[in-house]
């Protein structure tokens, strides 16, 4: 490896994974669940509201056939999404998806384009699983992320200038060395011309070269890749993280630390989270990882773990014993260093109880509390700084099951939530199985969360219409984008494809739960895992048969 | 017999004072690029062009930039007589005064200011620290004296005299230091500019003042986004209306806001107002997209109406009324073309770069001229082409009735140029130029790094070029006499001469030997 490669690594890995921190909405979609906090809440866009996808803002954009071949009903992750780069090939607006034959694509969303794929070589000595089984599935099984924020009450994302903010006052000429006249306010990104003084950071500012950040990815060697946004290229030699064929979810990097779970006992790699230090600075980065194991109950649901209160991250437990003396936590919530991954806190609820989603992270009036959903499809609210109490066992609230849950149904994938602009905190379920009269097969359940009396419960606000097997839904500026999946969860994983049905994006009044629009029948193959993402005014679908969707606002190119 | 005597004598006259001048970047306010006096250069003899000289000048380049386009004066009374002069300005702020008979500096001049409180940041090709307008030269006064407007590097605007650069004024504040102002225009008494990338913390707009105002009050119209930075500056029509593209920024009409379009703005009742403008209906795209409109309009007057053609990095051509430029929706052209180049969509090797061009044939057809970079776009149709184009070219177009309307109809694509720069035309010969420069902004593994030392490294060097303006066939090119790139600069043509000046700072004048 020549010094100058080297070199240019750590520079990236410097400057370049914190270069692009995202993770608190707006246009970007960094990890699973939008954000470390697993929200799946865009907050601000600014084509794309409740208000105007009636009015036709909302269409159908372009399809991307993906050559993946699925592992048994892996296929494609959820993707991560971003705004503007600048690269040698122009400006793009870039996503990135990976597939479970350990494949990653960058798309120009703007167009619907392959701007790289990214084939990652099988590098580890142990065999690789070629066959693999539901449970264990071999295989990239784990999303693509960009670098998020860990603290989601950081410093705020300054806000863009309002359109025509800030005019230079026109008049006389500044005289010789007088202070500069204001800028000419100027939200364009990029613009050789279109450079201002007061352009902001996503511009090509006078600050100098833009170096490319990093798109991360787990093959299924169980090795993390640092690929250059701009090629698809590793900055630097796949570094071993995980067991090779380990089943790997949520892959976040926040800080220069990359953090992924590994479950269901897959390739021997033992249920747990996991956390490698990324910094330039350590030079052995296998040396720096740090892991906390559940035992034998897996970490549950698609996002696996979730970035909280500072310095902590939260994951939830599903059927196992609870043990901690002999390392078991089955049937828990818990609180881990972000650094250590030392368990702080935990939750165990009294009675039969088995997680199904991972917490999401939120705050209302002030407190920083957590949702998670069990088994029996009841939602717990927790405090983030004492998710069980003192005793442990203490939840903030729980709610009666939001309906009766069969076998292989309930609550699934994940929990979202999002504040609408009256302040009301929503809690949104996907639920597969009957939920309502109208939603017979599956459908969302929207619940507000309410305060009376210094004690917190959920109020339900709205059930949606029918919906099957809904992927954890995504919110954008008050609309609720909700996916029938189409799969059907009642058979064999064999009889999977041939017996699911085509999935089907909606947009729902985040209010009413209120049908806006739907993709009708423009998705022709079910989804599974993958499921839904959004970000720069679009909304993306992935499904099984290894197609990308997109849906949105269109950028009129002609 | 008187009526003989007196024809011969006005044709005697025509003859002798048949000189023509090349007094502003693009020949005029209009950028038409078209010299139209040209009696030596035909299409018959410019193969046998050859260097008649070339001056190294005493200029330090500032980032990639370095000489501007030469402005040439058939006549300047100097102390030894009339002479036929060039004057060129180079970025580190000088002035050089040439006899271009004799290829020797009759003169020149260097300006000096404080170093300013704020520059660009060094090694950025955007914002270089010195003098960025090309100069203009004036109407002459009674005695047949002409002024010529300088803006120095500190935004400060000198009149000096063309026989010995004296100032025939104090200097007086136009623009911002180091503010990279693009090249001056003057009409009707107003000398204009623009400004763009918001050098030195330069607001990016268009200037103005009456050169006779004492005063000295400087108008400015901003379009509140973008940056103006067609090469040449503002275009102006027949009314006094300054047109300039804002490069890449924001529409918003609730707001002002101009962004990726062209503004058209003029002087009125003593301030500097905006009095149309067009927006292409994808102006977000190419905003997304770093296709800035960033080319200095040509205008023309065609079958009794006054139009303009501009473009942009996205790589089609508009064609423009100036009377209600975009219709009344402000976005629709009279026309458009195909996209000709840039099928990749870049943003720093491909597309239209500088300014147009126009002139009429002598049966009347008016043509449009632009050059591009990059290949060309594998859609695009046209009648007459000259090999396979890769790195740039220049296309013409003719202005033609359809439907009742006008339209852009392409003719010819020339040649091969590596990155073809803006042409110019004279007595039916096209002279464009591949400016030999290395383009390139962004890398594999570095990103987004412009940077002028890298960029000049991997420079080669420009080439002539003469073609047919009815084919565009090439009649001549200069192969390897030249040996320097040109970053934004510009070729004048007059009395038989073609100057071009390059990187290191060389005056080039081409010509025939004995004429």
């Amino acid at each position: 490896m020549s010094e100058k490669f080297l070199s240019t690594a750590v520079l990236i890995l410097m400057c370049g994974g914190p270069a692009l921190a995202q993770g608190r909405g707006g246009g970007a979609w960094a990890t699973i669940g939008g954000d470390t906090q697993r929200t799946g809440w865009v907050r601000a866009d600014p084509q794309i509201s409740k208000d105007n996808i009636g009015k036709g803002v909302v269409q159908f954009l372009w399809k991307v056939k993906l050559e993946n071949t699925p592992r048994q009903l892996e296929s494609l992750t959820q993707p991560a999404v971003i705004g503007r780069i600048i690269s040698y090939r122009g400006f793009k607006d870039v996503m990135f998806v990976s597939g479970a034959s350990d494949r990653v694509w960058s798309i120009d969303h703007p167009i619907g384009k392959v701007f790289w794929e990214a084939k990652l070589p099988y590098a580890a000595t142990y065999p690789q699983q070629m066959g693999g089984t539901p449970a264990c599935p071999g295989g990239l099984t784990s999303n693509v992320a960009v670098a998020g924020a860990g603290n989601p009450f950081g410093p705020p994302t300054p806000p863009a200038p309002p359109a025509g903010a800030t005019p230079p006052a026109p008049g006389a000429a500044p005289a010789p060395g007088a202070t500069p006249p204001p800028a000419a306010a100027d939200a364009g990104r990029g613009g050789r011309g279109g450079r201002g003084p007061g352009d902001p950071a996503g511009g090509r500012g006078p600050g100098g070269p833009r170096l490319p950040a990093a798109v991360y990815a787990l093959s299924s060697d169980g090795l993390i890749h640092t690929l250059n946004q701009h090629t698809g290229d590793d900055f630097a030699p796949g570094f071993k993280f995980i067991r090779p064929n380990a089943l790997a979810r949520g892959l976040a990097v926040v800080d220069n630390i990359a953090y992924v779970a590994t479950t269901g006992n897959c390739g021997g790699a033992p249920n747990g989270i996991w956390a490698m230090d990324l910094n330039p600075t350590v030079s052995v980065k296998e040396l720096s990882t740090v892991k906390w194991l559940s035992g034998n109950a897996g970490i549950e649901g698609a996002a696996a773990f979730t970035f909280g209160a500072p310095g902590t991250i939260y994951a939830a437990t599903g059927n196992g014993p609870h043990d901690p003396a002999n390392g078991e936590f089955g049937k828990a919530v818990v609180a881990l260093d972000q650094k250590t991954l030392k368990l702080k806190e935990w939750f165990t609820p009294a009675g039969e109880a088995t997680f199904r989603t991972a917490p999401v992270f939120f705050n209302f009036k002030e407190k920083d509390y957590l949702a998670v959903a069990d088994a029996q499809g009841r939602i717990y609210i927790l405090d983030a700084a004492a998710p069980g109490g003192s005793d442990h066992k203490t939840p903030l609230f729980v709610s009666q099951p939001i309906a009766p849950v069969t076998a292989g149904k309930g609550i699934h994938q994940a929990l979202s939530t999002w504040q609408d602009s009256d302040g009301t905190r929503w809690i949104l379920a996907p639920f597969a199985g009957a939920l309502s009269a109208e939603a017979k097969t599956g459908g969302i359940a929207a619940f507000k969360l309410v305060e009376e009396g210094g004690k917190l419960s959920l109020q339900h606000g709205w059930t949606s219409r029918d919906l099957t097997a809904p992927a954890a839904p995504v919110i954008v500026n008050g609309a609720i984008f909700a996916l029938s999946t189409g799969e059907n969860t009642a058979v064999g994983v064999e009889q999977r494809a041939a017996r699911s049905t085509p999935a089907v994006l909606y947009a729902l009044d985040g209010a009413t739960g209120k049908e806006i629009w739907s993709s009708g029948r423009t998705i022709a193959g079910f989804s599974h895992s993958g499921g839904l993402a959004a970000g720069q005014s679009k909304v993306f679908v992935t499904t099984y048969d290894g197609n990308l969707y997109a849906f949105g606002y269109l950028l009129n190119r002609d | 017999m008187r009526r003989p005597i007196l024809l011969f004598g006005i044709t005697l006259c025509s003859v002798l004072a048949w000189g023509a001048d090349w007094l502003t970047d693009g020949n005029g306010p209009t950028r038409n690029g078209w010299q139209k006096d040209e009696k030596i250069l035909s299409k018959t003899n410019v193969k046998d062009l050859k260097v008649l000289w070339k001056l190294k000048l005493p200029n330090e380049p500032r980032e990639m930039h370095s000489l501007f386009a030469p402005l040439i004066v058939e006549k300047v009374n100097t102390s030894a007589g009339p002479k036929e002069m060039a004057f060129v300005a180079g970025a580190s702020d000088n002035i050089f005064a040439i006899d271009v008979k004799e290829g020797k500096v009759v003169w020149q001049k260097h300006f000096e200011y404080p170093e300013p409180a704020r520059r660009g940041r060094a090694t950025d090709p955007l914002c270089p620290a010195g003098l960025t307008a090309t100069p203009i030269v004036g109407p002459p006064d009674g005695s047949g004296n002409r002024p010529m407007y300088v803006m120095s590097g500190d935004g400060k605007l000198h009149t000096l005299a063309l026989s010995n650069g004296e100032e025939l004024a104090q200097p007086y504040q136009f623009s911002h230091p180091y503010g990279k102002s693009y090249s001056l225009n003057l009409w009707d008494g107003v000398l204009f500019t623009t400004t763009a990338q918001g050098c030195a913390g330069n607001p990016n707009q268009i200037w103005a003042v009456r050169v006779n105002d004492p005063q000295h009050k400087v108008m400015v119209f901003n379009p509140k986004s973008g940056g103006l930075w067609g090469r040449s500056g503002a275009a102006i029509d027949s009314n006094g209306v300054a047109w300039a593209p804002t490069g890449d920024g924001r529409y918003d009409a609730a707001t002002q806001t101009y962004g990726n379009g062209l503004i058209g703005a003029k002087v009125v009742d003593g301030e500097l107002k905006l009095q149309d403008y067009f927006e292409p209906r994808n102006w977000a795209w190419l905003q997304s997209r770093d296709l800035d409109m960033q080319v200095t309009p040509s205008i023309f007057k065609w079958k009794g109406r006054e139009l303009m053609v501009v473009g942009s990095k996205e790589c089609r051509m508009y064609l423009l009324d100036v009377t209600n430029a975009g219709g009344d929706d402000h976005q629709t052209p009279l026309d458009r073309t195909p996209l000709m180049c840039n099928e990749e969509v870049n943003f720093m090797s491909a597309g239209i770069w500088g300014s147009m061009a126009t002139w009429e044939d002598a049966q009347g057809t008016r043509w449009v001229l632009t050059p591009f970079w990059g290949p060309v776009h594998p859609d695009f149709k046209v009648p007459i082409t000259n090999g396979p184009v890769i790195h740039g070219a220049v296309v013409a177009l003719k202005v033609e009735e359809k439907n009742g309307k006008p339209v852009l109809t392409p003719a010819w694509i020339s040649r091969n140029m590596d990155q073809a720069e803006p042409p110019v035309i004279a007595n039916g010969v096209i002279f464009a130029y591949g400016s030999g420069e290395n383009t390139d902004q962004a890398y594999a593994s570095r990103g987004l790094m412009d940077n002028s030392p890298e960029r000049i490294h991997d420079s080669t060097h420009a080439v002539l070029y003469a073609l047919d303006a009815m084919t565009g066939k090439e009649l001549f090119n200069s192969g390897k006499q030249i040996t320097s790139f040109v970053h934004f600069g510009a070729l004048s043509v007059a009395n038989g001469r073609v100057y071009l000046g390059t990187f290191d700072s060389t005056l080039y004048s081409f010509g025939l030997p004995g004429k």
